[in-house]
């Protein structure tokens, strides 16, 4: 690893030192710059959620959308549950006072036209003023009676009143229709049959109303169901009616057909396509329900039971033929839980992701391909003029045409100009040198006649200052000589130790004196004896040894 | 973004898998039981639109008087009025509520070899100011309906026959003869006077509609009133409000007129007061006449309108459904289910080949309509400024003089009084009255 990054170094260094060509400089800058750009520009468009936003705004739907339908479906639950607590309530005391007035029985009913009918006739106003407080698209009640026990098919006696013409979720003013009930209380209320009437309602539709409500279970939420007679499937909010004794003696809610679901719950549209919204029940690990949209008529094979998965944080809804992909939360409602769920077809759902990466990669592809264009552009209109130019300069020296290129024309001018400057200065300095050596030449000869006569001079010179100092030497030791005795005794040991060799600090010792004594000593044998240092003193004393030797015989 | 501007490229943007667009429709083909065009939205739904990114959601599915209703209270900003979709079908009637200005022209969109391949008279109907703005999808024309479970007792005792229900005289005959037969119950309704008036005035070669006034004081209309408001006051006549269906499943009345579509919301049983049924067996006749040498009849449906969207993709989107529904096999299948005439002249002459294969109910009424369609003349309503609610006022009108008289006929006939001249009286009456209602309007 160290080996290679220390090649790589060297290449670099290599590479630095033998420096880049104007074309590679520009395309390394423009490089980096184009770099730099979409660094930013990516980055920006990060931060303002326009690159591959789809993803991003898909889920953010998503959650929020879930987020407000779970609360909207289990708000407008609560609300109607209320309003058939309410109705249930109102529809036990009027059936009491009805039995109470008419001194019969609940079981008494049974079989019993006029009395049911004329219960119905008591109990429909209640029917209607719940009807239009309520948000759904019906009301009814459903007693544990009937005019004709004998039937094939048991029946529950009942009113069952449905809205018609539905075009939106508020229902003020909207028409209604009998949908179940006696001929009776339809013609005495005058109100329209609906196309499926009957006058009783199969038990089948409410068959396990008696079982529903458990202890703390205050009210029920049907599955969706297909409606009798009609093309409509709807779920039921309802709660029991009771005798005086808590017995159910029936059931009572409203209706929230598929339609009126829809219309309470829009689906989301962007002016692409909707995000569906559906409130489904478990069924044995498949799942059905209402759908705020039939989105490619994708909710037809929910009948079938809906096989739910979960990948990567999304809910898969396989639908059989279809399958869509959304999210999912649990909602308890009524005692019970249901699953709230939000949806696309899987199709349309990998589009808009799909989608927003073409338009992502749209962006860099447009950034990049126009910033090749500026290179190629400026290459050719700015760079290869100026290469061509220096191709010229260099092929042709001085005979260039000019480029219309202020910048590089007086460049080229100017490095011209100082050409002439050059050659100029360059004939001067020849000039000059050839100055210069013929006076280096003379001056050489000068110098070696100079240098000849000196040395001549020097050993005259020598000679003469040789006899001097023989002269004076001679002197000084006859000086010398004289003044010996003229040294006191102290001095003179002070002499004789020198003689023996001892230095100065050693006689100062050998005499027990002192320093500045012994300086005051040397002082005067210095002066009487004519010397200045010790090494003449060693030295005269030396000659004068000699001449005494020479002396002696 | 890449598909926008392809789409821009060749002419009109487009909706795709890529860009789905859905598009809201509120409709009139649907009874409360069943509605053949919901099924076919749903194929459509399932094949062509999901080939084309096009999902339509019905979001109503109701009736002709409430998408008026709807479509002026979205058109006025009525509190609580929901927007407008954008497909709905209706009469033209709705163009002046919406605005011309708002709808989008077919013709824009349609090549001029699909629109060949309509009924002339059919497409004629949905121009507006040169633009096609009302597509015909189905067209309907008005039969009369018998309870034959019910009749053939009462011909048994009476001696009367279908042969007696081919012009209005024998049925208001009839009718009289029912209300004495059954101790006192209606055997008809006449789902509209208006029409009857039209058509009856038509007959004898005047009009009942002049320069958007009906013609009320004039004498052919006298002729055609006098017989109606006889078998009315009489009490063959119901002059209730509501569906006749519904009467229908209560034996309240036994017959009706009605648009060729009321086979959807024919019952096909009875039911008595304690919850027991029978089952009825129902035929469908031409419509009455007024003079067989000169049958004359209205034909009716509205059309397909959608709104101008300024996304194009929308107005595409509008454009292939509309052009799918109205191929001649999807057509025909929606129509033939739906008690409908096709609008295309290959459906026209597919479905009069097809009557031998259909259902008892349908073989019988487009059995009615073959009849109607070689002999009879059929006219469109005149489209005039106020038209609705002068049909509607008229509707009323008719019923509220005629139900009066009527009572007034029980009173003094019950108190002692000659019936047959206290009948005249009360015709005679009741025709000052509706022309003095109709002269208060301006009419």
């Amino acid at each position: 690893m160290n080996m290679k990054l220390t090649g790589l170094l060297r290449i670099f260094r290599q590479y630095r030192l033998a420096g880049s060509t104007l074309r590679r400089r520009l395309f390394l800058y423009f490089i980096s710059s184009i770099a730099l750009i979409l660094a930013l520009i990516l980055l920006l468009l990060n931060l303002f959620g326009i690159l591959n936003p789809t993803n991003a705004q898909l889920m953010d739907t998503m959650e929020s959308g879930l987020s407000v339908f779970c609360s909207q479906a289990t708000h407008n639950t609560d609300k109607i549950a209320a309003y058939a607590i309410s109705f249930s309530s109102h529809l036990e005391d009027n059936i009491q006072n009805y039995l109470t007035e008419q001194n019969l029985t609940f079981d008494e009913l049974r079989d019993n036209t006029d009395a049911v009918t004329a219960l119905q006739s008591q109990l429909y106003d209640t029917a209607y003023l719940h009807m239009q407080l309520a948000p759904s698209s019906g009301v009814f009640y459903l007693l544990n009676t009937t005019v004709n026990s004998r039937s094939e098919v048991p029946l529950y006696n009942g009113i069952y009143l449905k809205y018609v013409n539905l075009v939106s979720d508020s229902t003020v003013n909207n028409e209604f229709s009998l949908y179940r009930g006696s001929y009776a209380t339809g013609k005495e209320h005058g109100i329209t049959f609906h196309s499926g009437w009957q006058n009783e309602m199969q038990t089948d539709f409410f068959d396990t109303f008696a079982d529903t409500f458990t202890d703390g279970v205050h009210y029920a939420l049907s599955p969706a169901v297909k409606i009798p007679d009609t093309w409509e499937r709807a779920r039921y909010v309802y709660v029991p009616v009771r005798d005086m004794q808590e017995n159910v003696i029936g059931v009572c809610g409203f209706e929230i057909n598929d339609l009126y679901f829809q219309l309470m719950h829009k689906a989301e549209n962007d002016g692409t396509a909707p995000i569906m919204y559906a409130l489904l029940d478990d069924r044995s690990g498949t799942y059905s329900g209402q759908f705020s949209i039939n989105q490619y008529g994708i909710a037809d094979n929910a009948e079938g039971g809906i096989r739910i998965h979960e990948k990567k944080g999304l809910s898969y809804f396989d639908f059989g033929t279809d399958t869509c992909v959304g999210k999912t939360c649990e909602v308890m409602i009524g005692g019970e839980t249901y699953l709230a769920a939000i949806m696309l077809p899987e199709e349309v759902f990998d589009n808009r992701i799909r989608q927003g990466q073409l338009n992502a990669t749209a962006i860099i592809l447009i950034v990049v391909i126009t910033a090749f264009i500026c290179c190629v552009v400026i290459s050719r209109k700015y760079v290869s003029p100026i290469l061509k130019k220096l191709e010229q300069v260099r092929s042709r020296g001085g005979d260039v045409s000019h480029l219309s290129i202020p910048e590089i024309d007086d460049l080229i001018d100017y490095l011209e100009a100082r050409d002439i400057g050059y050659e100029q200065r360059l004939r001067e300095l020849e000039s000059a040198k050839h100055a210069a050596e013929e006076e280096a030449s003379r001056a050489k000869e000068a110098y070696e006649k100079a240098l000849s006569d000196y040395e001549t001079a020097q050993r005259e010179i020598q000679s003469l200052a040789e006899d001097r100092r023989h002269d004076i030497v001679l002197e000084d030791f006859e000086f010398f000589l004289c003044n010996l005795s003229s040294l006191t005794p102290k001095e003179y040991s002070i002499y004789e130790l020198y003689l023996e060799g001892k230095t100065a600090k050693e006689i100062m010792e050998i005499l027990d004196i002192k320093e500045n004594t012994m300086k005051f000593h040397n002082k005067n044998i210095y002066s009487k004896l004519g010397i200045s240092s010790r090494k003449q003193l060693l030295k005269f004393a030396a000659l004068k040894k000699q001449q005494e030797t020479k002396e002696t015989p | 973004m890449l598909v926008s501007g392809l789409g821009g490229c060749s002419g009109r943007e487009r909706p795709s898998p890529d860009a789905p667009v859905t598009l809201t429709m509120w409709h009139v083909y649907g009874s409360q039981t069943e509605s053949p065009l919901n099924n076919l939205i749903d194929e459509f739904n399932r094949t062509v639109g999901r080939e084309n990114g096009v999902t339509i959601h019905v979001v109503s599915v109701t009736s002709s008087s409430a998408i008026d209703k709807a479509l002026k209270a979205s058109a006025d900003g009525e509190p609580g009025a929901e927007k407008l979709p954008d497909l709905f079908t209706a009469y033209p009637r709705v163009a002046e509520i919406v605005g011309h200005e708002n709808l989008l022209a077919w013709d824009e969109y349609f090549t001029e070899t699909e629109l060949d391949a309509f009924e002339d008279s059919f497409l004629g109907e949905g121009y507006f100011d040169g633009r096609i703005l009302m597509l015909p999808i189905a067209k309907s024309t008005e039969a009369f309906y018998i309870n034959k479970t019910i009749f053939d007792r009462f011909s048994r005792d009476t001696g009367i026959t279908t042969d007696l229900l081919t012009s209005f005289d024998g049925i208001f005959s009839a009718a009289n003869a029912y209300y004495d037969w059954s101790d006192g119950q209606n055997f008809l309704q006449i789902n509209d006077y208006y029409h009857y008036a039209f058509v009856g005035t038509k007959t004898l070669g005047s009009e009942f509609i002049v320069n958007g006034r009906l013609m009320t004081d004039a004498p052919a209309f006298e002729a055609v009133w006098n017989p109606l408001a006889e078998a009315a006051i009489y009490g063959g006549i119901c002059l209730d409000d509501g569906y006749a269906a519904s009467r229908w499943k209560t034996v309240e009345i036994i017959a009706n007129t009605g648009s060729t579509a009321d086979i959807l919301y024919q019952p096909d049983f009875m039911v008595n007061a304690d919850n027991s049924t029978e089952e009825i067996t129902a035929i469908t006749l031409p419509f009455p006449v007024f003079d067989a040498d000169n049958p004359i009849a209205v034909h009716r449906g509205g059309g397909l309108f959608a709104l101008r969207n300024e996304d194009e993709r929308k107005n595409y989107a509008a454009y292939i459904f509309a052009e799918w529904l109205t191929e001649s096999e999807n057509n025909l299948a929606f129509a033939s289910q739906a008690g409908y005439l096709p609008v295309t002249t290959e459906g026209f002459e597919l479905l009069f080949d097809k009557i031998d294969t259909m259902g008892e109910s349908s073989r019988s009424l487009y059995q009615a309509v073959d009849t109607m369609m070689s002999d009879y003349t059929l006219y469109a309503l005149p489209l005039y400024a106020g038209a609705s609610e002068k049909q509607l006022a008229f509707e009323k009108n008719v019923k509220t003089v005629l139900k009066s008289a009527h009572n007034h006929f029980l009173k003094r006939v019950s108190a002692g009084e000659d019936a047959d001249a206290v009948l005249r009286e009360l015709t005679a009456q009741s025709l000052d009255e509706i022309r003095r209602l109709s002269a208060e309007r301006g009419e």
